[in-house]
């Protein structure tokens, strides 16, 4: 007992899926929003085909992490992000960097096009964000700005994208219909459709769940686990019973760290540093 | 006791006090709505009498001749489209720089505080404007002139209710579409456009309602002319120059269809009001 809990006062604790595994690789990154440091020196190696959950408390960092992997965060003058973000052979920080040891480069180069990036780490976000036009036109919307395909393989598309995503049987009769008018339930799921219709490698969720009763919730994360098949998921959450659910691995971050990073099983079960164990049995505070 | 007692002064006055206010607000809400009632009465006692198709089919007459008011009608309808088309694209194109390229630029305050300098100059102010911008560089009265002055009227209204609509829109739908993979200004013209539709809309509409009254942009621009025109480059006919000058003519037949023209005018007003703040309803809906 004694031993247990000087070895839980390690400050941090990094267990990585191996090397070879990686899609997504963050090593020592600093985000800054203006003068306000928000990450420091976060690592995150994500492994292909597996779903790694990104937890810890209100302001840790963890949605400011995933926001900056497909960079999203460009948009906002003044936020910007230093360090590595190692995808398809290249540092998406810095396109001109010759990196060694990174995930290898599996499409073609990105160098920097936020467009291409985006079509290879597609997003979805906390409140369901349908675009105002149809069900079918949501899915189309993305997949024309990439690729031109005729109108029956754009249907195939649609078809596809709605059924891994769980969402099919409940629109198929209604595909033009507005995308706003589904339930909330609904609308994420449409979102996630919207956004594997683009064939990315890599899907970010940001507290997908939070805006969703317990039963869309449970269809959402029925969907995620189907999608790990083809694709790689990082998802953000407050939940920690979803965190253990569905990921295989769980990184718990604390004030703009990464305190804990483990194969999921491991760190729910037995916390190795004191701060996540006082926050997974709800004492953190 | 004593305690007691001030304790009930205090609330009685406050009471009071409320009683007061609340009063003087229903007070001048009465006025306002009033006096708007009374206008309205006015303009139905006295042109809905004079109401005909030959209003529409004929043009306005010489003074004791029958006649309608076809020019000045047709006149002002072609006069506040055109001048409509410009401030749309201008307005629309203005507001959406301020709300989504503007962020925090020293250039989009000044422009910000521009329009709404604009937005409240008095109306005669733009007609000398382009008086001296059009007319007397052409050497002549134009309904072309005339469609300018009525967009520089609209303008701000579409610039600012532009910018209010797209503000209203999350920055999440911004994101969303470019986690997708949309440039910025695709973003905006298919997503943000799209969703703030009705909104534009109610703004064009207000801004339609605006300039359909407006005079004195007219009086130094496309003047009036009492015969049916079309041309760009000839002075034409318009309500609300007619009434103008029908109203103060000592002709009864001509001020009673300065009475018909200002109801017409006002109705269009009410309905492009009535129209566009039902359309900004619904969009809040949605």
């Amino acid at each position: 007992m004694n031993f247990d809990a000087k070895q839980a006062d390690a400050a941090s604790v990094i267990v990585p899926p191996p090397m070879e595994q990686r899609v997504l690789d963050v090593r020592g990154l600093d985000f800054f929003y203006g003068k306000h440091q928000a990450l420091f020196g976060v690592d995150l190696p994500v492994a292909r085909n597996k779903i790694t959950a990104l937890i810890g408390p209100s302001g840790c960092g963890k949605s400011t992490l995933l926001r900056t992997l497909n960079k999203i965060y460009d948009l906002y003058p003044g936020q910007r992000a230093e360090g590595q973000i190692l995808f398809n052979g290249e540092n998406l920080l810095n396109p001109r960097e010759v990196v060694e040891n990174a995930p290898p480069a599996s499409g073609t180069a990105i160098q920097g096009d936020n467009a291409r990036l985006r079509a290879r780490i597609g997003m979805v976000f906390q409140r369901p964000t349908p675009f105002p036009m149809s069900i079918y036109e949501n899915i189309a919307f993305g997949v024309r700005l990439h690729r031109n395909v005729s109108r029956a393989q754009m249907d195939e598309i649609v078809e596809t994208s709605l059924t891994r995503a769980a969402l099919w049987d409940e629109v198929k009769d209604k595909l033009d219909k507005s995308g706003l008018s589904l339930s909330g339930g609904q609308q994420q799921r449409l979102c996630v459709a919207r956004g594997i219709a683009v064939e990315p490698e890599v899907l970010l969720l940001d507290e997908p769940a939070s805006a969703l009763d317990p039963l869309s919730t449970a269809k959402l994360e029925t969907a995620l686990i189907e999608l790990k098949q083809s694709f790689t998921i990082v998802i953000v959450t407050h939940n920690l019973q979803q965190a253990a659910r569905i990921s295989d691995y769980t990184g718990f971050m604390l004030m703009g760290k990464m305190v804990e990073f483990r194969p999921s099983g491991e760190a729910f079960v037995r916390p190795v540093t004191a701060a996540m164990r006082d926050y997974v049995t709800g004492r953190y505070g | 006791m004593r305690f007691d007692r001030r304790l009930f002064d205090r609330h009685a006055r406050r009471k009071l006090v409320n009683y007061g206010f609340v009063g003087l607000t229903m007070a001048a809400t009465a006025v306002a709505v009033i006096a708007l009632l009374l206008i309205l009465w006015s303009l139905l006692a006295n042109g809905l009498g004079g109401v005909g198709l030959h209003i529409f089919t004929m043009d306005q007459p010489p003074p004791e001749m029958p006649g309608g008011l076809r020019n000045a009608i047709l006149g002002s309808l072609e006069m506040c489209v055109i001048g409509m088309v410009m401030a749309v694209v201008t307005g629309i194109l203005a507001g959406t720089w301020l709300a989504e390229y503007g962020e925090g630029k020293r250039l989009a305050e000044v422009v910000r505080f521009l329009n709404d300098v604009l937005l409240s100059a008095p109306s005669i102010l733009i007609g000398l404007f382009v008086y001296e911008l059009l007319v007397r560089p052409l050497h002549g009265f134009s309904a072309g002139a005339g469609a300018v002055a009525l967009a520089f009227v609209a303008t701000p209204v579409v610039t600012r209710t532009t910018e209010d609509i797209l503000r209203l829109q999350s920055n999440q739908l911004r994101e969303a579409g470019m986690a997708i993979g949309a440039g910025k200004s695709y973003v905006i013209r298919a997503i943000i456009w799209r969703a703030s539709r009705p909104g534009l809309v109610t703004g064009a509409l207000l801004g339609f309602a605006r300039i359909s009254g407006e005079t004195a942009p007219l009086l130094f621009t496309s003047l009036g002319n009492p015969n049916m025109s079309f041309a760009l480059t000839q002075p034409m006919g318009a309500l609300p120059t007619t009434i103008y000058q029908f109203a103060l003519s000592a002709f009864d037949d001509w001020r009673a269809l300065a009475w018909v023209g200002a109801l017409l005018i006002a109705m269009t007003v009410l309905a492009a009001n009535i129209i566009g703040r039902a359309l900004a309803r619904g969009s809040h809906h949605s």
